[in-house]
């Protein structure tokens, strides 16, 4: 018993289809950029601390001073070295980034696949609390809850994660409900296997694709979101650094030292560029057609 | 014949269907169908899209709820006092689909869906899974080699066999082929079901064959039910049905004839 | 020029000569072409209707592509296509524009990625007409698109639905009449009712076959069913692998098939069965002689 023979060079197996991607994303020049950048700003946020000066460190005797080889980028208007500080913001950046992204994905995870996967009233009430959440100003809402915590790096975070729960949530139920409907999962659910297995095993891994790319593309959002926050003061306090809170004081001193304000700013647009471009070559590097 | 290991009487399922400002309409897809699968027997449903073939397929597989009616398994009736009953004809009966390109997970080599499927099930002891996997393979005519591919490696033919074989491992007594041939080309397909009737003979299961194809149902099946609207409209035994005088069997007989070219265009 | 009632008597013939298309395939980090069709040559005469019978992989939509020129840039292609004077393959692009649509149409498989969900079907097929014959007020263009509809079979009122408001059936009427509003006189259906139940593929069979006797058109049919390619065509061609492996009179084909391939396909349709009561079907390697 043979079938016709199938030319599998159409089609590339599991393991070449990887190699296929990368290539693809190397091929997407702007994704390529901003992967550089997002590599350069975190190698630089990480190693900073060994060679730039203390952030909070104020040099009293050399205020608003121009870039000299002491202070590449100059001081502001307390003396403090403004690329520390700059690198610090890129800490605080990234950190806030990534660790709300992982407290709003982890949590509309779960939520959003209880949604799509159990259906009926489950489904009707949190589709419902999404609604009213995603309706609120995203700004609005986070100063509302930093102001409530207190403000801190710790309340940007979990605000931020907050605010970013519905929308990832309504992502994961949509996606939970059309994989769902899928031939291999209704042959599973008829088959009798667990719903936990098949959230585990048959959902999961087929839907955490999608998700990871738009993480990738939003991750530049939420840096900007932080930004935000702490520009209106809901963020990151003084002393410490963050780039909201510098151009924030960098408004007053733009005439004697732009650099306080400017420097911060290039790299918040260069964050968020870079993750806009990333997201974007991810998505064409992965085909996700679906 | 033996006792007929499944038994549908009276069945009926309904549908609400959303209308606009909220007032919901009730559609029957399936009124008051009868049925009986014996072991070894295929029984094929015909019909055209809409004629609660598919619902049926899928009331039967546990994936819709009935709204009216019996299923009986082994002489047992099965409602909610006899869950222990249900449990294991939900175990005892298996599905497969008609799109060759979702009924695979694509995320999971062949012997990884294999291995989960005997682990649900339970039959075999842990240490035999391995040997039972590439007996699953060989049955449905694939070499053993293929435990390591993903699905984006098999042919629409191949992915089927493993959807076959993975229906298998429950060894269920009941298989429910929800036009599997549709989505292949008639070499594969007819491949695919010689498989079925070698398996159904080989393993003692009664298969329950959902189909549009007429002369598909009239070649290889022990007993047809036609189906049009919910109904069923006629069913009988090949021989029977091709001497039909029913209109609607007689149009499906003629539209089957000029589609596998056996009768010259009108 | 909207469809005229009656044609010249005389449609355009499609000549393929020795056709060869390849895809560019990267498979482990290597540049490989896979033939998809080999050296095929095929005639339609004008006014009749010619059957390419053929299964997933043997090549048949290439050859559809092919000949409007729609094959992806990842294709190569050889040979020459004919519709009438055209030459398909070698043609400058502009004039290829304005050949496309009004000398030959292309019916696809799946109606609803074929027309524009977001547009209703009478508003499409106005534009169509339009585009092609630039003196018809948008007015007069609605009037053809519904005349047009009519004729194929669909209320005059449904010219105001959107595609995924009709039936699998209308749908594909309301394609044929997006492709005949355009006037050609050749017509090239790939897998035309593949996505249709039986009852509404044969409606859209032989609405198509009237409508070729009717207007005398040139029709190229692409398809794995037999039944199709027996009401529709007077001739028919069979493909393997890229390959043109038998050709000949549809009646003589079906009845008395000389090619292996084609008396496993013939068998496999028409779901004979041997004494042990399981369906005939191929072994490949009796084939590749």
């Amino acid at each position: 018993m043979s079938t016709l023979q199938y030319d599998s060079t159409f089609e590339p197996a599991g393991e070449r289809a990887l190699t296929g991607t990368v290539r693809r994303y190397l091929r997407n020049w702007p994704g390529v950029v901003g992967a550089c950048v997002i590599v350069l700003i975190a190698l630089a946020a990480i190693i900073g601390p060994w060679f730039a000066p203390d952030p909070n460190h104020s040099d009293v005797l050399s205020r608003l001073a121009a870039p000299s080889g002491q202070h590449l980028l100059g001081t502001d208007d307390l003396g403090r070295d403004i690329l520390a500080r700059v690198l610090a913001g890129a800490r605080v950046a990234l950190v806030v980034s990534l660790v709300s992204s992982a407290i709003g994905i982890a949590f509309a995870m779960t939520l959003g696949v209880a949604a799509g996967y159990l259906g009926g009233i489950v489904d009707e009430i949190l589709s419902r609390i999404f609604d009213v959440i995603v309706t609120f100003p995203m700004i609005l809402l986070a100063v509302l809850i930093v102001v409530a915590l207190g403000p801190s790096l710790t309340a940007v975070v979990i605000a931020i994660g907050v605010v970013v729960i519905p929308r990832y949530g309504r992502q994961f139920r949509v996606l939970t409900k059309s994989c769902v409907q899928r031939e291999y999962v209704q042959a599973a659910i008829a088959q009798g296997y667990s719903p936990l297995r098949i959230v585990v095993r048959h959902v999961l891994p087929n839907i955490l694709l999608p998700i990871a790319v738009i993480a990738a593309g939003n991750m530049g959002r939420l840096a900007v979101a932080e930004g935000s926050l702490s520009y209106l003061g809901a963020g990151v306090q003084a002393p410490n650094a963050s780039w909201g809170n510098m151009i924030s004081e960098g408004q007053s001193y733009l005439q004697q030292s732009p650099g306080i304000a400017v420097y911060p700013g290039i790299a918040l647009c260069a964050i968020a560029i870079a993750f806009a471009f990333i997201g974007d070559a991810l998505r064409d590097a992965f085909d996700l057609t679906e | 014949m033996s006792e007929a290991v499944v038994e549908v009487s009276g069945l009926c399922v309904d549908f609400a269907v959303t209308q606009k400002a909220f007032r919901k309409r009730r559609i029957e897809a399936v009124r008051s169908v009868d049925l009986a699968l014996h072991p070894q027997e295929l029984v094929a449903l015909v019909g055209e899209s809409g004629s609660g073939k598919t619902t049926i397929a899928r009331t039967m597989a546990g994936l819709i709820q009935q709204s009216a009616g019996q299923i009986t398994y082994r002489g047992v009736e099965l409602d909610r006092h006899n869950r222990r009953m249900m449990h294991t004809f939900r175990k005892r009966r298996s599905i497969v689909f008609q799109n060759p390109y979702q009924s695979l997970n694509p995320r999971m080599r062949v012997e990884s869906t294999l291995r989960e499927a005997l682990k649900v099930a339970g039959l075999v002891p842990k240490a035999d899974v391995s040997a039972e996997i590439d007996r699953l393979l060989q049955s449905v005519g694939l070499p053993v080699s293929y435990r390591q591919k993903y699905p984006l490696a098999l042919s629409g033919g191949e992915r089927q066999r493993v959807a076959i074989a993975r229906a298998l491992a429950a060894q269920p007594d009941l298989l429910i082929a929800d036009e599997i041939t549709s989505a292949l080309d008639v070499s594969v397909s007819a491949q695919i079901v010689n498989l079925l009737l070698d398996l159904k003979s080989a393993a003692n299961f009664a298969c329950l064959l959902i189909t549009h194809d007429l002369a598909l149902a009239l070649a290889v099946a022990d007993s047809i039910a036609i189906m049009k609207s919910g109904e069923i409209v006629e069913r009988g035994t090949p021989n029977e049905l091709r001497g039909s005088q029913e209109a609607y069997t007689r149009e499906l007989l003629d539209l089957a004839a000029v589609s596998t070219g056996s009768a010259p265009p009108a | 020029m909207s469809v005229p009632a009656e044609s010249p008597a005389e449609g355009s013939s499609l000549v393929v000569e020795d056709l060869c298309v390849d895809y560019r395939i990267e498979a482990n980090g290597r540049v490989q072409y896979v033939a998809a069709l080999k050296h095929l040559s095929i005639t339609v005469a004008p006014g009749t209707a010619l059957g390419i019978l053929g299964e997933t992989g043997s090549g048949k939509s290439s050859l559809a592509l092919a000949a409007m020129r729609l094959l992806p840039k990842t294709a190569r292609c050889t040979g020459n296509i004919q519709l009438g004077d055209f030459d398909m393959l070698a043609m400058p692009t502009k004039r290829l524009q304005r050949v496309r649509g009004r000398e030959i149409g292309l019916v696809m498989q799946d109606p609803l990625s074929a027309l524009n969900p977001v547009r209703t079907v009478g508003a499409q097929i106005a534009e169509t007409a339009r585009f092609h014959d630039h003196s018809l007020s948008r007015r007069r263009s609605h009037q053809v698109a519904a005349d047009m509809l009519e004729s194929l079979g669909v209320p005059r009122e449904r010219a105001r639905s959107y595609p995924h408001q009709l039936s699998g059936g209308m749908q594909q009427r309301a394609l044929i009449a997006a492709v005949m509003v355009a006037g050609p006189n050749f017509l090239i259906a790939d897998e035309p009712t593949a996505a249709l139940d039986k009852v509404t593929e044969r409606q859209i069979v032989l609405l198509l076959r009237s409508l070729q006797r009717e207007r005398h058109l040139g029709l190229l049919v692409i398809s794995h069913d037999i039944g199709v390619v027996s009401t529709l065509c007077q001739e028919v061609a069979v493909i393997y692998r890229g390959e043109l492996v038998e050709h000949g009179a549809t009646s003589k084909v079906l009845t008395d098939p000389q090619h292996a391939y084609t008396q496993g396909l013939i068998s496999a349709a028409r779901r004979e069965t041997d004494d042990r009561g399981h369906l005939v079907s191929f072994v490949g390697s009796a084939v590749e002689a």
